[in-house]
């Protein structure tokens, strides 16, 4: 029935092999309560450890995110990971907020990403390591995010490497702030000989607005620095546009991360 | 060959229909739609659309250092459906499945780079939706329509496909014999 209302591809794939929980955590550092979707699959066993995807704009994406990891660990491809999808349940949503840089010029309401990864870094993974059976080190874990949440993993990748060593950046916003994100990238590589990490960076070549050049663009600027640990992957999708790029993209992204090599 | 002569014989001697609309959505521009009605409310034709995208309706910051350099994207639909009969005010609903060719090109500044970033595609794309058109026709000879287009089915996420959806304001003009 859902499938049929909502007409949507996604919706009409099998469902996840695996068992949803909603949780909810507060913010230390700031007054903001998380309502988070954690889908565990049904091969997850306390003996061992998983993957966590920590996934942006958890209250939409998390069921289309466990669908693909399932249909992924099917197919042989991976071993589907733990998705903890972060939103904001029936309270005002904060993406906006959360999932934006500080920068030159930005609106009211935007910039304040530092914050939101001080939850992440600080409340939200010490709760799932205690809380599950988990890979306790950055390689085991995800940030991944569409949109706004694509710019947020992307910003992971520099500014918090010591706890997230893949990011999945999904039609990213990388104009944000004067592509503010452009300069963190140039910051990053001035004091590092090395970035540690699986990546992938993918947009729809329908996209417009520049978003597909600024992720190609982006692309190329890493891929210039020749980290030697680097497991790059830029990937600009035909026929998708911003809205129609998650399903792809995320499968595309979730195989580059998280398959053996 | 006679069947399909007895077709083409009907379809001539069918009411014609013809619309031409200003379009106004995420994109605009103009669409055409042209339809016979063999059968009394049925009607059977194509439709056709030439927009661009409007850059206005996007934030600044996202359309800050953007400069289109070229953005259109043409569809052809036949399209089938049913009206409500030949009357003053009528109504028409008509589905459509089709193609759409779009091509763009756009530069962008982009401050920590020392050079604009270029971005381009040209593609063919399957394309579909149902048209839902109130028909408002003072006289015999002329008359304005006001129509919705709904893009089906809606993106593989389930959103609507914000990017196809669109309304317009036109003319109508029956031709040919009453139906």
């Amino acid at each position: 029935m859902r499938c049929l209302t909502l007409l949507s591809l996604a919706a009409c794939a099998a469902p996840a092999d695996g068992t949803f929980e909603v949780h909810e955590l507060d913010a230390t550092d700031y007054k903001q309560t998380y309502t988070l979707n954690v889908f565990l699959p049904d091969t997850y066993t306390d003996a061992e450890p998983a993957t966590v995807v920590y996934l942006f704009d958890g209250d939409q994406w998390t069921d289309t995110a466990a669908q693909i990891a399932t249909a992924l660990e099917r197919e042989g491809t991976i071993d589907a990971p733990i998705v903890v999808g972060i939103g904001y349940g029936d309270r005002p949503n904060k993406r906006n907020r959360d999932y934006t840089p500080h920068g030159k010029g930005i609106p009211d309401g935007f910039g304040e990403i530092d914050a939101f990864y001080g939850f992440m870094e600080h409340d939200l993974v010490p709760w799932v390591d205690e809380g599950w059976s988990t890979d306790a080190t950055p390689a085991g874990r995800v940030v991944m995010g569409h949109s706004f949440g694509g710019e947020a993993a992307v910003w992971g990748l520099f500014h918090a490497p010591e706890t997230f060593g893949n990011a999945i950046g999904l039609s990213s916003s990388l104009v944000f702030a004067d592509a503010v994100i452009f300069d963190d990238e140039a910051a990053f590589a001035l004091e590092n000989d090395d970035l540690d990490a699986r990546f992938y960076l993918g947009a729809g070549s329908q996209e417009g607005y520049g978003l597909a050049g600024l992720t190609e663009a982006f692309g190329e600027t890493l891929a210039s620095r020749e980290y030697p640990s680097l497991d790059l992957k830029t990937d600009i999708i035909r026929g998708r546009f911003h809205a129609s790029l998650f399903p792809a993209g995320a499968e595309a992204g979730l195989a580059h991360v998280l398959e053996e090599k | 060959m006679i069947p399909l002569l007895f077709v083409g014989a009907a379809l001539a001697a069918a009411p014609l229909h013809v619309e031409a609309t200003a379009l106004m959505g995420m994109r605009a521009g103009a669409g055409g739609l042209v339809t016979v009605e063999p059968v009394r409310h049925l009607e059977v034709g194509g439709t056709a659309t030439v927009t661009t995208d409007l850059y206005g309706f996007a934030p600044t910051w996202v359309t800050d250092g953007l400069d289109p350099k070229h953005n259109l994207r043409i569809s052809l639909q036949p399209a089938i459906g049913v009206n409500t009969g030949d009357t003053r005010v009528s109504f028409a609903m008509l589905g459509s499945v089709g193609l759409e060719m779009l091509t763009f090109r756009e530069s962008r500044d982009v401050p920590p780079l020392d050079k604009p970033v270029v971005y381009g595609t040209t593609e063919l794309v399957p394309v579909g939706g149902v048209t839902l058109d109130l028909r408002v026709r003072p006289t015999k000879t002329w008359g304005m329509n006001m129509m919705i287009y709904t893009p089906l089915p809606p993106t593989p996420t389930g959103n609507p496909n914000l990017e196809r959806l669109h309304a317009g304001l036109g003319v109508v003009i029956p031709l040919g014999p009453k139906s």
